[in-house]
């Protein structure tokens, strides 16, 4: 009996599932195999991702460092602006900027070798390699420009200048290909990124050379778009619905007439002046980024006018810097400043730099750079701050190589 | 045989997977059958009495062993079986907490024989049937504990749904209720966290169909998920059977490390159709908000007045207050339940529909209503073929509050008073604050979801020795959850609608076999059980964000300038499994029981293939043994059980990934998605569980004492790689180790027992040790700011941050850094049970419970305090304030107050670990009052009763913030309370009539 009723449990099982064809498949559609990566038809949207990390790297460095560099002031309840707020910077604080960073920086160098490995000779021709290039660079201006240090592909701590030289190494390489492409546009993206570096790294003639070449309206964005929540740019949530970041008690609360630094006092229905979101702090809402869609620079002819000014001024040139300053403010229908000293300058130039940079992520570096200045440049907005962004908690956890 | 053997012939050849030549290669059963089918047959009757109090016992279980006739007592204790072959049958009658009877009656053919039962009390039931992986068994066979919510239990609790029955009746189980919204699920932890990554959720199974045991999405807004495993409607519920730890749940394969909550609907029986009709009124009140200092209630209690001031005395208005002057409401409640059962000699069956709406304590938002039918089919063609079919549809539409950490959450902007994201609007006087919380009720938060479950069981016994049953069942979920700011909001003027379609189609095969036999003239008996489960599980969610709308109206997505797919998730998963088991016994006293599972999941890297699960437990009925000499001690059954279980990782957790984005406006791209690994495999629990039964006094008092030592091996772990090398989540990896250890009592008593009173009492017991044994050198952050973390060495998940060293000193806090500050989830559990029935018409019962051992933060007192709109810090605060005149105001101001009130830019800063609190309460969940109506009162009735009961009525808690259960971290293994609308009381009255 029951050695035929095992026969025909077998039986009516086999039958079952027989019946039942893809009962046992498993399906997850989405996500894609890194090895289907390897072919020249994804190579296009390879580079688009590039810059998509790239831009939220760009966003999140815009919008936390609006408060290491004083071009906001934090009035919310998140918890690492909070922080931020008394001038630490810490670890364990800042491990979404670092990612977001490191992302846009190893997609970018992954990127590029999966591209040279699955285009083979066709690399350096193919349209979109300036591109990947250039974001490299970018990405790793960035991290130069923040971090205290630099880490690279899970290696040691090296010194942030390590990125910069890797930048424009990047930046190198882009502008090579974009000539022979003979595409301007991300020729001048090259130059203007590379101009930036050479002044981290001290080569203000290579800079000026590179700066000069570059148009004074021109301008290269990090790409932002109201088409996904993840393509904009994040300042729409934490300072136009919501007060966590105001204008007020920054250093640019007080201009209220330059078309750069556009921002608007919140009042309340009766016309008293409205608190942010922690309650208790006056709200200046920034107007320069209307909404999620809205671009930001990577690089700018003005800011290129302006290195020009500085390696004057580091020369001794104050006429020739004002010069420069000058048309910048001519470009942006602002009248013209004077100064005849250095002391004079200095801070003509770190303001207008400031205005024209403004809410772009950078103003935090050059406070950092202009702080550890010893000469009439000497900033102190950061004395008794923190001065740079550490390795992110995470980075210190995992890898073995960062003690 | 006639006629009758071939049409059942014919059958067998359809159901050829269980019987295939059988009838020709033995005795047929249908030989047994088909005599006596074609005698005339008649019909046994007769009453079920307490032997004691002498009144008809409801519900008692009255049936001739290995034959399909049986039924169940009704309310006065009288039962009729019909359809009986002439013959000499043994009549057992059988019900939780008494003592099994049998009985000896011949069945003359036209004729009805009586016979009645006394049933005594029985602590301890050894033979009630209990359902295991492998089909019934007996309570004494068991090695393992087992939680049951019986049938009298249910009809006596208040309770909506399996998470109420659950909340003080399981003991090692933790119900949490999460919020005070009507439609929100539970959280339900047993015996602790077993796992860091995959979940701790029970798998639930109802009617032997495996359904769905999680939650459904968040509601965007109300953060907070519904639960579907309490689409079963209480009323529908026969009893809930709890297998808490991995040493019990072996055979249900991986995923069950979790334990398994098991749910049987009532099924009809014999007898004329009996209806059931029950309604039920009743009104939500708010309970508890927060502490008494607080004499507004965090300004829902009183939204107008002189106490709409901060801190430093600046008056707000409110110019949404309702007229009543209060955000609160009574909220009305109704529910209806209509049911019939009934049956003849091989058809049985139980339909029900069931209809209730329920609104909040918050002025005119938030409720749910919906309904459901179900229906339970049992059919037996010939003697040992027994077919069930159980099918259940529920709809249910709710609607939310915006809640939680949220900018439009209605607690957090009521409570913060003056500072609510709602300002600016007119109609206040100069220098006064004017805020329009009301605004935020402007929006449609909204979920509507259909719940279907289906089984058809078949169960083939050919003879006494064997049985087969194979069930396929399908639990089909489908939730819309839709979020609506409409145009003009306050908050985005242009309006935004977020739609969440989530589908999750459970399909379960199981085969079970069984054979038995016995040898030494019954000395020696085997069960011997085989089995195989195919599941798959089918999630699907689609997730659309909308912005901008032209105009006003009510809005599709469509009407929208922009959309965004945030979602599009399609994921099948398939385990498959076998099982074999055995059992012998000796005397029917001691069992020993080895068995094993081998599992495959499409999850498992390539390096693992199939895993196998094994278990042994043992039990021994001591007492039944020549030298137990002791009269007053009953029963005493020892226990013991060792098995593993498991967890499988999620699928394609094992391959490295891309996913698609967006860049540049629109173009296709892609970011690094998993890091993948290609060695990962299941987490493994093993579970150790010792315990015993005793039995004493007469059935007068019984304990169940049970201790167990779970250890999770190969724990999959979250484990990051450094950022620097691109990837940012988390990759699993099976580097962890986990250990759970706890003990669990049951003790119940008879208090008072004589005519006319029968007074019972039950206390439950269990402690939780947890900890985090191996890590793999790392430390894991569940929610960095609910301070929440795993260490190894400290449990999982615990609170870690700063301490205060000195709180009761008059200074400014001192802190300790990255202190262990507390366990997270409560350790200890006591549940109070109290019965009371009174001259045979009245039962009083009541449930206590208290939690304690668990921590919290109160994220609203960190947040309003701060902002100085936390009364109880206002007297702390305004000292503060005083001090550039009177330097010497704070000297009264203990190191903890300053630390909690500390104000945003004071000198001492505000923090989150200042808010970590003891979440240790004692709440009365729920007090019944059931009164029988005397028999004839209501013309055309069988019975009626009524009831009055409560839920929640009385809480009792030094935690400060709106209430110790809540949580805004649904979906975690942290939780906080962060503008959490607060669990509310409940009063119930209504009315059961059978006719």
């Amino acid at each position: 009996m029951s050695r035929h009723t095992m026969k025909g449990v077998a039986l009516g099982a086999a039958l079952l599932l027989a019946g039942c064809d893809g009962l046992l498949d498993v399906t997850n559609p989405g996500p894609i195999n890194d090895a289907d990566l390897n072919t020249t038809v994804a190579m296009p949207a390879l580079v688009v991702g590039m810059s998509a990390d790239l831009s939220a790297a760009v966003s999140t460095t815009a919008i936390w460092g609006s408060l290491w560099g004083d071009d906001h002031f934090h009035s919310g309840t998140l918890g690492a602006p909070t922080i931020f707020a008394r001038g630490i910077i810490a670890s364990i604080d800042i491990d979404p900027w670092w990612g977001d960073v490191q992302r846009a920086r190893w997609v970018a160098e992954n990127g590029i070798e999966r591209m040279k490995e699955v285009l083979g000779t066709g690399f350096e021709a193919y349209a979109q390699t300036p591109r990947a290039y250039l974001h490299a660079g970018y990405a790793n201006r960035i991290l130069g420009e923040n971090a205290c240090n630099a880490v690279f592909d899970g290696g040691p701590a090296e010194d942030n200048k390590v990125a910069f030289t890797r930048a424009e190494q990047h930046f190198t390489e882009a502008l090579r290909l974009a000539t022979a492409l003979n595409n301007t546009t991300l020729k001048n993206a090259a130059l203007a990124g590379r101009a930036q570096v050479r002044t981290a790294l001290g080569n203000w003639t290579g800079a000026v050379a590179d700066a000069t070449l570059v148009p004074i309206a021109y301008r290269y964005d990090a790409q932002f778009s109201l088409n996904t929540s993840r393509e904009g740019n994040g300042f729409q949530a934490v300072t136009l619905v919501r007060g966590e970041y105001t204008v007020w008690n920054t250093q640019w609360a007080n201009t209220t007439d330059d078309p750069r630094i556009p921002w608007v006092k919140v009042l309340t229905s009766k016309g008293a002046q409205a608190m942010a979101a922690n309650g208790v702090t006056p709200w200046y809402r920034q107007q320069k980024y209307l909404d999620d869609g809205a671009e930001i620079a990577l690089a700018k002819g003005t800011e290129m006018v302006l290195i020009r000014a500085e390696a004057a001024l580091r020369l001794g040139d104050v006429g020739g810097a004002m010069a420069f300053i000058n048309q910048v403010r001519t470009y942006h229908a602002l009248s013209a400043l004077t100064a005849t000293t250095l002391a004079e300058a200095w801070p003509i130039l770190q303001s207008e730099r400031g205005k024209t940079l403004w809410l772009e992520g950078r103003r935090f570096w050059d406070l950092r750079r202009w702080n550890a200045a010893t000469g009439p440049e000497k900033n102190t907005f950061l004395d008794g701050k923190d001065k740079c962004v550490p390795i992110g908690e995470y980075e210190r956890l995992t890898n073995p190589n960062i003690p | 045989m006639g006629i009758l053997v071939r049409i059942l012939s014919g059958a067998c050849l359809v159901a050829a997977s269980v019987t295939t030549g059988a009838a020709a290669a033995a005795p047929s059963p249908l030989d047994e059958i088909a005599a006596p089918a074609m005698q005339v047959l008649g019909t046994i009757t007769g009453q079920v009495t307490d032997s004691r109090t002498t009144a008809g016992m409801a519900s008692v279980q009255i049936y001739i062993p290995s034959t399909s006739h049986g039924t169940l007592s009704n309310s006065s204790g009288r039962f009729t079986i019909a359809g009986v072959p002439a013959g000499t049958y043994t009549v057992r009658a059988q019900l939780i907490g008494y003592a099994t009877q049998e009985q000896s009656i011949t069945v003359t053919a036209g004729q009805t024989a009586t016979v009645n039962f006394a049933l005594g009390t029985e602590a301890v039931s050894l033979d009630a049937l209990v359902v295991t992986a492998t089909g019934e068994q007996r309570a004494r066979q068991i090695g393992n504990s087992l939680t049951r919510v019986t049938s009298r239990e249910i009809e006596v609790a208040p309770a909506r749904n399996t998470q109420d029955l659950l909340m003080g009746r399981a003991p090692g189980a933790t119900v949490l209720q999460n919020s005070g919204q009507p439609g929100v699920g539970s959280t339900i932890i047993l015996r602790g966290n077993n796992s860091i990554s995959q979940g701790n959720d029970p798998i639930v199974y109802v009617d032997g169909v495996r359904i769905f045991g999680g939650s459904t999405p968040q509601h965007p807004q109300a953060r907070q998920s519904a639960s579907p495993l309490n689409d079963i409607n209480a009323a529908d519920i026969e009893r809930v059977e709890v297998i808490k730890g991995a040493a019990a749940t072996t055979l249900y394969g991986t995923e069950a490390s979790g334990g398994v909550i098991q749910i049987f609907t009532k099924r009809g029986q014999t007898g004329a159709a009996q209806w059931t009709m029950e309604a039920t009124f009743g009104a939500n009140r708010a309970g508890r908000l927060g502490t008494d200092a607080d004499p507004t209630g965090m300004w829902l209690r009183t939204c107008a007045g002189p106490n709409n001031v901060s801190s430093d005395g600046k008056p707000f208005v409110d110019v949404t207050c309702p007229e009543s002057g209060s955000w609160l409401q009574t909220g009305p409640m109704q529910q209806y339940a209509l049911s019939v059962k009934g049956g003849k000699q091989d058809i049985d069956y139980y339909v029900s529909g069931n209809f209730s709406d329920e609104q909040g304590i918050i002025k005119d938002a938030g409720g749910t209503a919906g309904g459901g039918l179900s229906a339970n089919f049992g059919f037996r063609p010939i003697e040992g073929l027994d077919l069930r079919l159980s099918t259940a549809l529920t709809r249910r539409n709710t609607d939310w509050l915006p809640s939680g950490d949220n900018g439009d959450g209605f607690l957090l902007n009521v409570s913060r008073g003056f500072g609510s994201n709602f300002t600016g609007a007119a109609g206040c006087d100069a220098g006064v604050t004017c805020v329009q919380n009301g605004r935020i009720l402007d929006m449609t938060n909204a979920s509507k979801a259909t719940h279907f479950i289906t089984g058809l069981s078949v169960e083939y016994k050919p003879g006494e020795r064997i049985s087969n049953r194979f069930t396929v069942g399908y639990d089909y979920n489908v939730s819309e959850i839709e979020s609506i700011r409409p145009f003009g909001y306050p908050r985005y003027t242009k309006g935004d609608m977020t739609d969440r379609n989530w589908r999750r189609a459970l399909l379960s095969l199981d085969y079970v076999g069984t054979l038995s036999n016995s040898f030494r003239n019954g000395t020696l008996t085997s069960a011997f059980a085989w089995g195989g489960q195919l599941f798959s599980d089918d999630a699907y969610t689609l997730s659309i964000d909308a912005f901008d709308f032209s105009g006003p109206g009510v809005p599709t997505l469509t009407s929208a300038a922009r959309r965004d797919v945030t979602n599009d998730s399609r994921l099948k998963v398939t385990n498959a499994g076998f099982f074999a088991q055995e059992t012998a016994a000796l005397n029917d006293r001691l069992f020993v029981t080895v068995g094993g599972r081998l599992d495959g999941n499409s999850a498992f890297g390539e390096g693992f293939g199939l895993q196998f699960y094994p278990k042994v437990s043992l039990s021994y009925v001591v007492s039944d043994e020549r030298f137990w000499n002791w009269e007053w001690w009953e029963v005493m059954k020892l226990r013991f059980a060792v098995g593993e279980s498991g967890k499988a990782p999620g699928a394609f957790d094992a391959v490295r990934t891309w996913t698609p984005i967006a860049g540049e406006n629109g173009q296709p791209g892609f970011t690094p998605g998993q890091v993948g690994n290609s060695e990962l495999g299941p987490e493994r629990s093993r579970e150790y569980e010792v315990g015993f039964e005793a039995g004493m006094f007469g059935g007068k008092l019984g304990v169940d004492v049970t201790y167990f030592n779970t250890t999770t091996m190969d724990a999959l772990i979250p484990v990051r790689r450094p950022p620097s090398q691109g990837f940012l989540g988390t990759q699993l990896e099976n580097v962890g180790e986990l250990l759970n250890t706890g003990f669990e009592a049951r003790v119940n008593f008879d208090i008072l027992r004589r005519k006319g009173i029968d007074w019972k009492g039950r206390v439950d017991y269990s402690t939780l040790h947890s900890e985090a044994v191996d890590l793999g050198g790392q430390e894991i952050t569940v929610q960095t700011f609910g301070r929440t973390y795993i260490k190894e060495g400290y449990p999982v998940p615990g609170l870690f941050g700063l301490k205060l060293t000195n709180p009761d000193e008059f200074a400014d806090p001192i802190w300790e850094e990255n202190a262990f500050v507390g366990y997270l989830y409560p350790t200890k559990s006591i549940g109070l049970n109290t019965s009371v029935r009174l001259m045979e018409r009245v039962l009083v019962d009541a449930v206590a419970e208290a939690k304690l051992g668990g921590h919290m933060i109160n994220a609203n007192g960190y947040q309003n305090g701060r902002r100085g709109a936390w009364f109880p810090c206002y007297e702390a605060q305004a000292k503060y304030r005083s001090l550039s005149t009177n330097p010497a105001a704070e000297a009264d101001v203990t190191a903890l107050e300053r630390a909690r009130c500390a104000l945003n830019g004071g000198r001492v800063a505000p923090t989150y670990d200042a808010w970590i609190e003891s979440t240790d309460f004692i709440k009365l969940r729920s007090v019944s009052v059931t009164y029988d109506l005397p028999q004839g009162l209501l013309p055309g009735t069988r019975t009626a009763s009524v009831q009055v009961a409560g839920r929640n009525l009385w809480t009792s808690t030094d935690y400060t913030g709106s209430d110790p259960e809540l949580n805004d971290y649904r979906g975690s293994l942290s939780r906080r309370d962060y503008y959490v609308l607060p669990t509310f009381r409940t009063f119930l009255a209504s009315v059961r009539v059978t006719f």
